[in-house]
Parts: C-alpha cells; structure tokens; sequence
C-alpha cells in the first residue's frame, strides 16, 4: 500500500502543504488555547468562507479573500469590544453568525452568476489537490507568521499570564493583541486546502491542548504543539490514502486520538 | 496621553522656577478626580512622591485606594487631574493577586524570565532575596498566597523599578508573615533605593516601616509622618473605633517559621520584644 502511493508527487505536496500548517497552527494554538480564544478562531474560520467567496467574485486568490476579511473581523471586534457593555463571546456570536449566513448568500448569489465553486471542498479543505502554488504561497505565508510571532511571543506570554502586569511592564496590550489577531487570519488562510474552514479551529486547539498535558512551561509547549500537529498530520494523511477517507477529517479525528492517548496516559 | 503634551509645556514654565523639587519627584499627581457612572470615587487628590521615599496609603473599604494606585500606574485615567511620571520612570508594581490559568503550564522562573527579560541565574538571586529560592521549579499554580506575594515582588525586582507600587501586599496573610514581609520591604528601599507606594490595612505593622502616611477616603483626609497621622483626628475619626477594639496581643515566640512552616530559631526573637508596633 504504502509503495503505491509514496513517490506520487499530489502526496509528497500534501504532506508538504500539512507541515506547513503544522508550523504554524501549533504555535499560535498555544496562544490560542492559554487566551481562551478558540471562539474567535471559529469566528474567523466562518468568516473566511465570507471572504472565499468575496474573493471568488472578484476572481482574486481564495487566501487573500480570507486574510481582508480576517483583519475587518478583528477591526470589527476591537471597536465593539470597547463599547463594554456585551461580552467578548456573546459579540463573537453575533460576528461569527452574521459573516457565515453573509458567506452563504455571497456565494448563492455568484453561484447563480455561473461562477463554479466547489463548497466541499472549502468546507473539508482539499489537501491532495494541493499544487505547487499553493505551497509556495503557504510557506512564504508561514514564515511570516512564524517570524512576527517569534517577536511577538514574550509580549504574549505575559499578557496570557496577566494583561495588568504586561501594561505596567509598558507592553502595548492592544497593539499585541491585535497584531496575533492578524496572524490568525494568516494561519486561516494557510489552513484553507489544508482541513476546510469547518475544522481549522480543531487544528488549533487539539494539538496545543495535547501539548499542554506534557508541558512545563510555555516555550516547551508551543515547540511540543508543532511536533503533534505535524504528527497528527501525517496519521491523518496516511490513513485518508489507506483507506480513502477525506484528508481533512481524518487529520482532526488523528490530532484527536493523539489528545485522548495522552490524556489516559499521562499522569 | 495628548494632555500629557500640554501638561509638560505648562510644567516646563514651572520647572524654570522650581527646578530642584520636581527633579527628584518620581510622581506627581495633582487635584485627581475621578467618578464612575457619576458615582465620586476620587475627588482632588494631590500626592508627590520623592525617590527612596515611601509612602503608605491607608483607608477604609471603598475610599478609592485601589483607583488611585490604578490611575498613577497609568491603568485608568482620571476624570480629572493629572499625573505627571518621572520621564522612562521604571515602575515594579505588586498587585494584590493574580490568577494564572490552569491551561498555562507556567513555573516560577518562567513567570520571572518572561516579565523582566533576564537570565536564569538573575531570577535564582532574586528569588533568593524575596526568600523563596525553593519556588524556582514550582508550577505558578501551586505556589501559597504568602508565596506568591514575594513572587510578585521578585519581579517587580527584576526590572530594577524606581517606583514599587504594592497594593496591599500582606492581604490574606498571617502576622508573622506580615511583619516579615514589611520587614522584607523596608530592606528593599534601603538595598534597591527605590520610592515605595503601597496600600494597607495593616495600620500598626505599616507605621513602622513608612515615611509618610497618605489617610485617604475619596479625598485626602490627612497625611504625615505616621506618628502625627496616627494621632490626627481625621485618622482617628476613620479608624479609631477599630483601634480601640483592636486588643494587640504582644508576646514572645522563641522560634519562628520559615515560607514553608519550618521552625527556625532565630537570634532576632531571642533578642528583642515583639511588640505590634
């Protein structure tokens, strides 16, 4: 089985494209998970099919409808969350609600323009229609990510630990804050082909959370959480070839398995 | 922060005349008011604070303790006044807790490295000072409420602050931890030379170990040296219901314990009468 398969370059790209993913959903899930952010990653999930089909209509790249639509959902949240009066959560629903209910109708709306756009596979990713393109875009992407959030990550480990002490300190809380924001929405567009906007925030969240239960301190956490995505990934690959599963879910159902394995064991 | 701008034009005038005053204030704030949902939490409140000076504000419940320290840290803004801060000024500020989530794995020399940006072995020395050394490895997590007071300090240490601000840095512990962790405190001005502003409720432990008294309740109902403060009738008014009730059981221990209950005999008990200052 696996010599079928192994030299097929639409592998070889999957598996490229997943280490890219792994590079960068593992970090920044850590911050996610220590922020309690995993519903502003499912907000930002549902409103890249917002910008996928934004950026379809005006026949631009996919990402880069993901990205803008990224950032105006973090605008969007920093002024409604000075207002005070309603819940970061409860502002978040309202957001995450309104950008995928807008999304579907975008999309009825170019579909019956005779744009063909397959939903699946934006909903479930398309990791073995990954080309080289694509990786180009998605490691040049990550290495962003990676660079800023290297810079970024004491800043954000003291606010995740206390946002007073990081303001007396002299870190500019917002500005941090909102920067990660942004990498967010860069680590969305780079999740896109990858598991679909229905499952990036698993890729998130599952594999940071795994590494928390192993982890003493943060650094060792975001390093571990790269190291279980990527192995999630390649369990989840291997497995969607063997036995014809879609790639997507069976890497998040992989990352799964790895979190409860460690959650019986450890300790 | 443009009042700032302006504020420092204006001060500049003053500076011209004044100049060797304002230059050794760490901290300046004049007339502060403050007033949330029109309900006065500060009205005119005044204070200076002077390199290597400290300073202890005392009050009761809701007399605005907590939103004055907020407001010259820079964490609030007032409705009214301004604080003026010495240009860079370095503060190390202690609040009174904090929580760090489960979900953080997060050890004491991580929480130190992270905040202050130093090496290991700074953090080892520091911790050594503020007596937790043991703490270095533990989970911040399970450290004790007294633990982790000198943890905040040690921090707040690390940045090597010009101003220590603490609010109610003894809250929650018993009096012998009090009284060392005072004792840790005057230690600190004189090994660190910083100007220290700290909130308490432990009238008769803080006296000791203060240089001026601010008696604040909204507005400023007395300051001074702790002698004459405590002898003020404003003072008297806010707590001296509380000091007569207050039988202080002075008495001698021949041994003391250590953060982690270990007994200790010390020459300082052998020496000297404990009495609650």
């Amino acid at each position: 089985m696996m010599d079928a398969f192994v030299a097929d370059t639409f592998v070889i790209y999957a598996l490229a494209a997943g280490m890219a993913l792994a590079l960068v959903a593992g970090p920044l899930g850590s911050v996610v998970v220590w922020r309690r952010m995993a519903y502003f990653g499912d907000t930002l999930a549902h409103a890249a099919l917002l910008g996928v089909a934004l950026a379809v209509a005006v026949e631009q790249l996919p990402m880069t409808g993901v990205v803008l639509i990224g950032v105006l959902i973090a605008v969007v949240l920093f002024w409604l969350e000075k207002q005070r009066e309603l819940s970061t959560d409860t502002l978040l629903g309202i957001l995450s609600h309104s950008a995928l209910a807008l999304g579907l109708i975008v999309l009825s709306l170019i579909q019956s323009q005779g744009f063909n756009v397959n939903l699946m596979s934006y909903l479930f990713g398309d990791l073995l229609a990954v080309n080289q393109f694509d990786l180009v875009v998605m490691y040049g992407t990550a290495f962003i990510i990676l660079l800023a959030f290297s810079r970024l990550l004491p800043s954000l480990i003291s606010i995740s630990v206390n946002e007073e002490l990081a303001r007396v300190d002299g870190i500019a809380v917002e500005k941090v804050r909102f920067i990660f924001m942004i990498l967010l929405a860069l680590v969305i567009a780079v999740a896109l082909k990858v598991v679909g906007i229905l499952l990036i925030t698993a890729l998130l969240i599952i594999p940071a959370a795994t590494a928390r239960l192993y982890s003493k301190s943060p650094r060792q956490m975001v390093v571990l959480s790269v190291f279980i995505s990527a192995a999630a990934i390649v369990l989840g690959l291997y497995s969607s070839l063997g036995w014809d599963l879609p790639a997507g879910p069976a890497i998040v159902v992989s990352a799964s398995c790895l979190f409860f394995v460690s959650r019986i064991f450890v300790r | 922060m443009y009042y700032a701008g302006i504020y420092m034009l204006a001060a500049h005038q003053k500076q011209a005349a004044k100049k060797d005053t304002a230059d050794e204030a760490l901290l300046v704030a004049e007339n502060i008011g403050f007033t949330i949902r029109g309900k006065t939490i500060l009205s005119d409140v005044s204070l200076k604070l002077h390199a290597r000076e400290i300073i202890t504000l005392i009050g009761p419940n809701g007399a605005g303790k907590t939103s004055l320290i907020r407001i010259l840290l820079g964490l609030s803004h007032a409705t009214s006044g301004s604080v003026k801060r010495l240009h860079d000024l370095r503060i190390g500020y202690v609040p009174q807790k904090i929580h760090v989530p489960d979900v953080m794995p997060l050890r004491v020399i991580d929480f130190l490295k992270v905040s202050g940006n130093c090496d290991p072995g700074a953090c080892q020395k520091m911790l050594h000072e503020v007596e937790c050394e043991y703490l270095l490895n533990s989970p911040m997590q399970s450290i004790s409420g007294g633990e982790m007071q000198r943890v905040l300090l040690a921090r707040a240490l690390l940045k090597k602050p010009q101003l220590l601000v603490l609010d109610e840095p003894a809250s929650g512990m018993d009096i012998i931890g009090q009284q060392s962790l005072y004792e840790t405190i005057k230690n600190i001005r004189n090994k660190h030379g910083c100007g220290i502003l700290m909130v308490s409720h432990d009238l008769h432990l803080v006296m000791a170990a203060t240089d001026r008294v601010i008696c604040l309740n909204i507005h400023i109902c007395c300051t001074g040296h702790p002698d004459d403060v405590s002898e003020h009738p404003e003072y008297l008014k806010l707590f001296g219901d509380a000091i007569e009730g207050l039988a202080l059981y002075s008495h001698h221990h021949d041994h003391e314990h250590d953060l982690q209950g270990n007994i200790v005999v010390s020459e300082h008990c052998n020496s000297c009468e404990h009495n609650s200052r």
